[in-house]
């Protein structure tokens, strides 16, 4: 029998009187990776948001784990945008992971256990930054940064894994360094990752869902060249099993 | 100094009372730079102002009324923003002299002569009492045991709201508390440097602290340190040159600052010209 991760039904939702997401349905099963797509504004973020309970839906429902997802978040490691994180905090690379074994915590007088030290070096050497542990996260690359996100959301020892765009600002080889590590991670996880590296990603996930204001496709990862212009308005150098379609040809004929 | 120090009661007042601001400032301060809630603390500050106006209308001690007023108001205002999403800085720019018009109809109010405000604008360090004192204290203590008991989750609600939020802390409580203690380190900071003058004191010795790139704790107790430093060189400025306390500790600290910051300068500018 499949378990559902993640159930998303009928959602709209969206932020003051805008609505960003329209009648979303999007079922995922444990197990999977998948990965999400779209243009810019289309709704990734927010849709990753809603599973986590951060927003509420305007309308639908929003399932995680079988539970309202404030229940259940605990249980999901996030990784957000990189460009969301505050990197002139004081904080060391340690502490930064260590603040994924907060979950259900006391408020006051919290103490980490031994335990918690001893996953944590786990996350550190599985991603390769055990040597980072004590640097400030301000003295830290931008690919490395996306390596202590992953670790601190390992931390968490989660069984599903919500990563925003983890390859941004990656290297060609950093990026297929890390996907191939979340390869591996599938084994043990459910993986929900939102990318704009669309070239690489039919090489590693085994879904994709397409999203702009709603979802366009959720399937294996090939789709076709009207989808991608439905999709993003435009002809985008994309997936289509191997065979990329050239934008600049396209574009040409336009101008 | 030292034996004017034993002699006269008001300097022993004034430098405990330097020292009690110390660990306000270095504690809260510190919590305000890293979250860059500098000008919402000066919107708090300044609606303490409200409360004091209401303190003499009731003839009541000011700085009680002031620091109901002052809690109050970081609850709404921390209430209003978490509900509504109106900018941050449009409702600072409406609550900051809202306090202060506030305070001014009360003190219009007041039957009687109009009182003198200065000293709770501007602060007043050397006419501190001993009831001023064990106020302060108190207070003190209550912002020591709240961030070393929540320190943990202070350091997680501080360097990524959301992250925690996804982790199921209680982010609220965290928000909330940290509201709370802003107004309390408003009004422990009132009688040293005043309400106009209490950012100053606030930013500059965490923002000093911070360049030697510690972590959180240790930046809080180098603030704690440099505080008391800067209010003491205040404090002993005001009393050789006769000049206001408050204003003493602000110029001198926001000045090494400056020149901190100017020798940092100059030193990346040799270092590099080596190469
Ligand atoms: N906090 C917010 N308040 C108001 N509007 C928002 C907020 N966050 C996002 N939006 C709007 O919602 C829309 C969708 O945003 P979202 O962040 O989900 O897009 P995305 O698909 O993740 O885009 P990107 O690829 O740029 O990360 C955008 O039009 C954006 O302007
Ligand atoms: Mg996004």
């Amino acid at each position: 029998m499949t378990e559902e991760m993640v159930e998303i039904q009928n959602v709209t939702a969206g932020y003051g009187q805008t609505a960003v997401l329209d009648n979303v349905n999007l079922l995922i099963e444990k197990g999977s990776f998948t990965g999400i797509i779209g243009p810019n504004g289309g709704g990734k973020t927010t849709l990753l948001k809603l599973m986590l309970g951060l927003i509420k839906p305007w309308k639908g429902q929003v399932k995680l784990l079988g539970y309202n997802p404030r229940k259940k978040r605990h249980c999901v490691g996030y990784v957000p945008q990189a460009s969301t994180i505050n990197m002139q905090f004081p904080i060391s690379i340690r502490q930064v992971v260590l603040s994924g074994r907060l979950a259900g915590m006391k408020p006051f007088w919290h103490h980490y256990r031994h335990s918690d030290l001893k996953i944590v070096d786990q996350c550190l050497s599985r991603l390769d930054i055990l040597d980072l542990a004590e640097r400030q996260i301000g003295q830290i690359s931008r690919g490395q940064l996306q390596r202590v996100l992953i670790a601190r959301a390992l931390a968490v020892q989660p069984a599903m894994l919500l990563l925003d765009e983890p390859t941004n600002g990656l290297d060609a080889s950093a990026s297929s360094h890390l996907y191939e590590l979340l390869q591996k991670l599938n084994d043990e996880m459910t993986i929900i990752m939102v990318t704009h590296d669309t070239l690489a990603i039919s090489a590693y996930v085994k879904d994709i869902a397409c999203i702009n204001r709603s979802l366009y496709y959720h399937g294996e990862p090939n789709i076709s060249q009207e989808l991608v212009l439905e999709l993003y308005g435009c002809p985008v150098d994309l997936i289509a099993h191997g065979v990329p379609h050239r934008v600049l040809e396209e574009h040409g004929g336009i101008e | 100094m030292i034996s004017l120090i034993a002699e006269y009661g008001f300097l022993q007042n004034a430098i405990i009372g330097t020292l009690l601001a110390s660990i306000a400032c270095g504690l809260l301060g510190t919590i305000i730079v890293e979250k860059k809630l500098v000008m919402m603390s000066g919107g708090i500050a300044h609606t303490a102002f409200g409360g004091i106006g209401l303190g003499y209308f009731l003839n009541i001690e000011p700085i009680y009324t002031a620091l109901g007023f002052s809690v109050f108001s970081a609850l709404s205002i921390a209430c209003i923003q978490r509900r509504s999403g109106v900018i941050n800085d449009v409702l600072i720019g409406m609550f900051w002299p809202l306090g202060m018009a506030l305070g001014i109809v009360f003190v219009s109010l007041t039957p009687g002569y109009p009182p003198d405000m200065t000293s709770y604008l501007f602060g007043d360090i050397l006419t501190i009492t001993k009831t001023d004192l064990i106020i302060m204290g108190g207070l003190d203590l209550i912002l020591i045991i709240t961030v070393t008991g929540i320190f943990k989750l202070l350091q997680a609600y501080l360097f990524d709201e959301e992250f925690s939020t996804a982790l199921g802390l209680p982010v609220v409580l965290a928000e909330t508390l940290t509201y709370i203690m802003i107004a309390i380190t408003v009004i422990v900071l009132i009688r040293v440097v005043g309400i106009i003058l209490v950012l100053a004191l606030l930013c500059v010795p965490p923002a000093l602290a911070r360049l030697f790139k510690p972590n959180l704790a240790v930046i809080m107790g180098l603030a704690i340190v440099l505080s008391a430093f800067f209010c003491l060189a205040g404090l002993g400025l005001s009393y050789e040159y006769n000049i206001a306390s408050g204003a003493a500790i602000v110029i001198f600290s926001v000045f090494v600052y400056a020149v901190f910051q100017l020798l940092r300068y100059l030193r990346s500018l040799f270092f590099r010209s080596n190469f």
